[in-house]
């Protein structure tokens, strides 16, 4: 196991694909955080040198504001937002429905589950 | 995807240090080969349970492969067949390359430096060892032209690429120089493909010092297990010209080289500069032996790797290290000191190939207004280009003979009729003609 | 050799012997169904034939007897006979000395006057150089002789007819290697399969020789077990042929709802068919951490052993079609 960002994780995956599992941070952004720290790409934690784990918590700390609870915030904060000011969007957000001008006759089932104000991902 | 561990045979991360320790590893091949990382649930670890369900998946998992189970089983090389008729074919020995009426003629790599060979990572499963009762080949002229300037007292590195269609015999033809060289008790080092080093599967780093990147676990791997290894005697009998200090250890003058090359090659970080030193040492010490230096799959140092740096560019395969060690040898910047051989392997066919390197084969400039990578052309400049050409009526006469004593070849006589329809077939290609014996015959 | 072309020229049904009726007596001499037919007996009396008949006749008057055991050729009548020449078909007419043919049967002549595949063994320039009355003369085309080997203008031989079935390019392979390939395709993908099945018949060349259960039964034909790894097409189909079932079992409706189990008997390549399901499924179930083709191979050289599971599966097939042979209905 390997402790990172408040998160532990397998010492056998990849380090690439393991990055993957933050909120926020997507194929691109792994790829570039692997490539700042010189990571290969089928490297996996146990290979990595303790110096590296500890870089590449740092540069997890370092992206804090854009990732994982902060980036869940950012996103809830924005919606609240929008319902406080109290315009179209925020409003179809606490009704659960469709934000963008879409029809709601039939498969609204998404925005059922995820369009609500207090939106956890 | 490796099998994904159950949880509860992992432990606890209250148990142990946040952050690991890393094992330190040779190559990237050895966790695999390690097998999997034992359950330590079993020490007394308080057994965890997440959530309702019992994973009880256990039991059923046994069947799937353990951690570099299938690595091993798809890089396993069989040398031999039992059911092959065994011949008294003739050994390879280092007195050949000066007989002339040898080439075209069959003969089998003396055990002991099949073994060496091994090691070296010279035979590859894609060649048809597994078919025939010991690994034999026949000898080709162009191995003839090498080997007969092996043995010149003129301290001349002879700097070549091969160049050749797929089954043509470049790689055992190197086999046959590799098999020579360690006879006449040179030092041989080798790549055996270059593609580990620019597909991003082992790891690489930034060295300051010399402004290059590198192959740490690799290079280090390269070091303890192939060239200590295969070239211990050769390296004992060697001592250090000057006193260095490679990594943390400082290394006296007069102290065996092999000492030098494979405590400080074990070193990650310091494998690369023991690499360089070797390479200086193989340079400026008198006593030194020729040297041997074959990269396979050459064309693929001249092709971007994967890699990326900091800043998210793409790292020329020449800013790394070990192809620019390479290079620096092709080009003739660095020497060794009694001369020797320094081969890269290229194949023509299904390989990626770089324009600036397509026009470096054929001989080309490249053009005012070509987009080629003008540093290709230019880091391999002097390097002489040769070609495998198909295999002509003797060497197929030989081979074919020897596909029938074995009994892959249904026929009482090799006839001119014979070896002229397969050669036709083949193009001379060796691969091809054993490939037509073994093939499903017509009904 | 080839017959000459003359020959050849003919067309075979030509050649063919005509068929041979049967006595029109025995085709429907009775009209009653039911009757038995009546064969015709030794005495039953028949009138004789026309020239016997002139035969037995001449023998009393004392004239010539017609030849009754070669028959009179048409031409040898039609000479004897002048009112038989008037009202012959005109075809004979043209063959009687003194008439005329409306065509010629000379071969029209070249610019060397000959056919210029028939200067062949005279001298070169022969037919500028030569005089005229030294020409012999042109043979009629029926009585040319071909040379048997190559014809003019040909590179190579004719080819011996008829073909053999494997000078086709869909019969490159041995029907068996052919089959099991087309059983180990999936999504048509052939030139994998072949890839595979190149493979399988290389690891058999790897493979121990074959250690025989005596309890298993191997087909008699089969070459020594010693020989097969370096014959891995014979180590194919021996393994095959051996487990291959004789019969398969169709279920067919019976009296009182029940349903009998009936044995079918099979066709080799049926046979071969149910062999390498049974077989590629036994691979399959093995679990063996190998790739395709060296499961398969494990597969024949223990089906060669009797380890494998086709063994059972052929087993029940034949106990079934064992007890079951009282339910094959046969019809008379």
């Amino acid at each position: 196991m390997v402790f990172i960002f408040n998160t532990n994780i397998p010492d056998s995956r990849i380090v690439k694909t393991a990055l993957q599992g933050f909120y926020g941070i997507g194929p691109n952004i792994a790829h570039r955080l692997c490539a700042k720290l010189s990571i290969h790409d089928t490297a996996r934690f146990t290979q990595l040198s303790t110096a590296k784990v500890t870089n590449l918590n740092a540069e997890l700390t370092k992206m804090a504001p854009v990732i994982e609870m902060d980036l869940r915030r950012k996103l809830q904060d924005d919606i609240k937002r929008l319902r406080d000011i109290g315009s179209y969007r925020g409003r179809r957000h606490a009704q659960s429905l469709p934000v963008r001008g879409q029809r709601t006759r039939s498969q609204i089932q998404n925005a059922r589950k995820f369009n609500r104000v207090d939106r956890y991902a | 995807m490796p099998p994904r561990l159950p949880l509860t045979a992992v432990s606890s991360p209250l148990l142990r240090p946040i952050l690991p320790v890393p094992r330190r590893l040779f190559s990237i091949t050895s966790t695999l080969l390690a097998g999997p990382p034992k359950a330590k649930a079993a020490e007394g670890a308080k057994k965890q349970s997440y959530g309702k369900k019992k994973n009880t998946k256990d039991e059923s998992r046994k069947g799937a492969y353990a951690i570099g189970e299938r690595r091993g089983i798809r890089t396993r090389i069989v040398l031999s067949n039992t059911n092959a008729q065994p011949l008294d074919t003739p050994p390879l020995t280092p007195d050949l390359s000066n007989i002339t009426e040898a080439a075209g003629n069959l003969f089998a790599f003396p055990e002991e430096e099949v073994d060496k060979l091994r090691t070296l990572r010279a035979f590859f499963r894609t060649q048809d060892w597994r078919l025939f009762a010991r690994p034999s080949s026949v000898l080709r002229r162009q191995a003839m032209e090498i080997g007969s300037t092996m043995d010149s007292f003129d301290p001349v590195t002879r700097r070549i690429i091969l160049d050749g269609y797929k089954g043509s015999g470049k790689s055992v033809m190197l086999l046959q120089l590799m098999t020579w060289a360690l006879q006449k008790g040179w030092i041989v080092i080798n790549i055996p493909n270059a593609q580990e080093l620019v597909i991003g599967h082992t790891d690489y780093e930034f060295d300051p010092a010399s402004g290059k990147w590198t192959h740490p676990s690799y290079t280090s791997h390269m070091l303890t297990q192939r060239i200590a290894k295969v070239n211990a005697t050769a390296l004992a009998n060697l001592s250090l010209t000057t006193t260095v200090k490679l990594g943390r250890n400082e290394y006296a003058a007069g102290t065996p080289l092999l000492t030098a090359v494979s405590s400080a090659g074990r070193d990650f970080a310091a494998a690369t500069d023991t690499l360089r030193f070797l390479l200086s040492e193989l340079q400026n010490n008198p006593e030194t032996p020729k040297v041997l230096f074959a990269v396979e799959n050459f064309n693929l140092f001249q092709i971007p790797t994967v890699y990326r740096d900091p800043d998210f560019k793409i790292i020329h395969p020449h800013d790394f290290a070990l192809p620019s060690l390479f290079n620096e040898l092709l080009r003739g910047e660095r020497k060794f000191h009694n001369g020797g051989l320094v081969m890269g392997v290229t194949s023509r066919t299904i390989a990626p190939r770089a324009e600036a390197f397509e026009l470096f084969l054929r001989g080309e400039e490249i053009g005012p207004y070509s987009k080629a990578d003008r540093r290709i052309h230019e880091g391999l400049r002097g390097a002489e280009v040769m070609e495998m050409s198909g295999m002509d009526g003797e060497e197929a006469a030989s081979l074919l003979e020897y596909c029938r004593d074995t009994g892959l070849l249904k026929v009482d006589e090799v006839e001119e009729g014979l070896i002229r329809e397969k050669l036709l077939l083949s193009s001379g290609l060796p691969k091809e003609i054993v490939k037509s014996c073994v093939r499903i015959a017509r009904c | 050799m080839p017959p000459p072309r003359s020959l050849l020229l003919l067309r075979s049904q030509c050649l063919r012997p005509a068929p041979i009726r049967a006595p029109l007596l025995s085709l429907r001499p009775f009209s009653d169904k039911s009757a038995p037919p009546q064969r015709p007996s030794e005495n039953t009396p028949y009138p004789p034939h026309v020239s016997e008949e002139a035969a037995a006749t001449a023998k009393f008057t004392g004239s010539t007897p017609p030849e009754i055991d070669q028959g009179t050729p048409v031409e040898e009548v039609l000479k004897r006979d002048p009112e038989a020449q008037k009202s012959a078909p005109q075809v004979l007419k043209k063959d009687l000395p003194g008439s005329k043919r409306s065509y010629s049967t000379m071969p029209p002549k070249g610019p060397g006057g000959y056919y210029e595949g028939q200067n062949e063994g005279y001298p070169e320039g022969y037919s500028e150089g030569y005089p005229e009355e030294h020409h012999m003369e042109a043979n009629p085309v029926d009585n040319v002789e071909v040379h048997a080997g190559i014809p003019h203008g040909a590179k190579y031989p004719l080819p011996d007819l008829p073909l053999p079935p494997t000078a086709r390019l869909k019969k490159r392979y041995p029907p068996i290697v052919e089959q099991f390939t087309n059983m180990i395709m999936k999504e048509g993908k052939k030139a994998r399969a072949q890839s595979v099945m190149n493979e399988i018949l290389a690891l058999l060349r790897t493979k121990p020789v074959p250690q025989l259960n005596p309890l298993i039964p191997i087909i008699p034909s089969a070459p020594p077990a010693a020989s097969l790894p370096g014959d891995p097409v014979a180590f194919l189909q021996t393994a095959i042929d051996s487990v291959a079932p004789l019969v398969k079992i169709i279920s067919q409706k019976a009296s009182g709802g029940f349903r009998d189990q009936v044995p079918m008997p099979l066709g080799l390549r049926a046979r071969r068919r149910t062999a390498i399901v049974w077989i590629i499924q036994a691979a399959d179930k093995r679990k063996a951490k190998q790739g395709l083709a060296e499961r398969l191979a494990d597969e024949i050289l223990a089906v060669m052993e009797g380890r494998s599971k086709a063994w059972d599966q052929r087993m029940q097939v034949h106990r079934t079609g064992t007890a079951g042979r009282a339910n094959v209905k046969v019809r008379m």
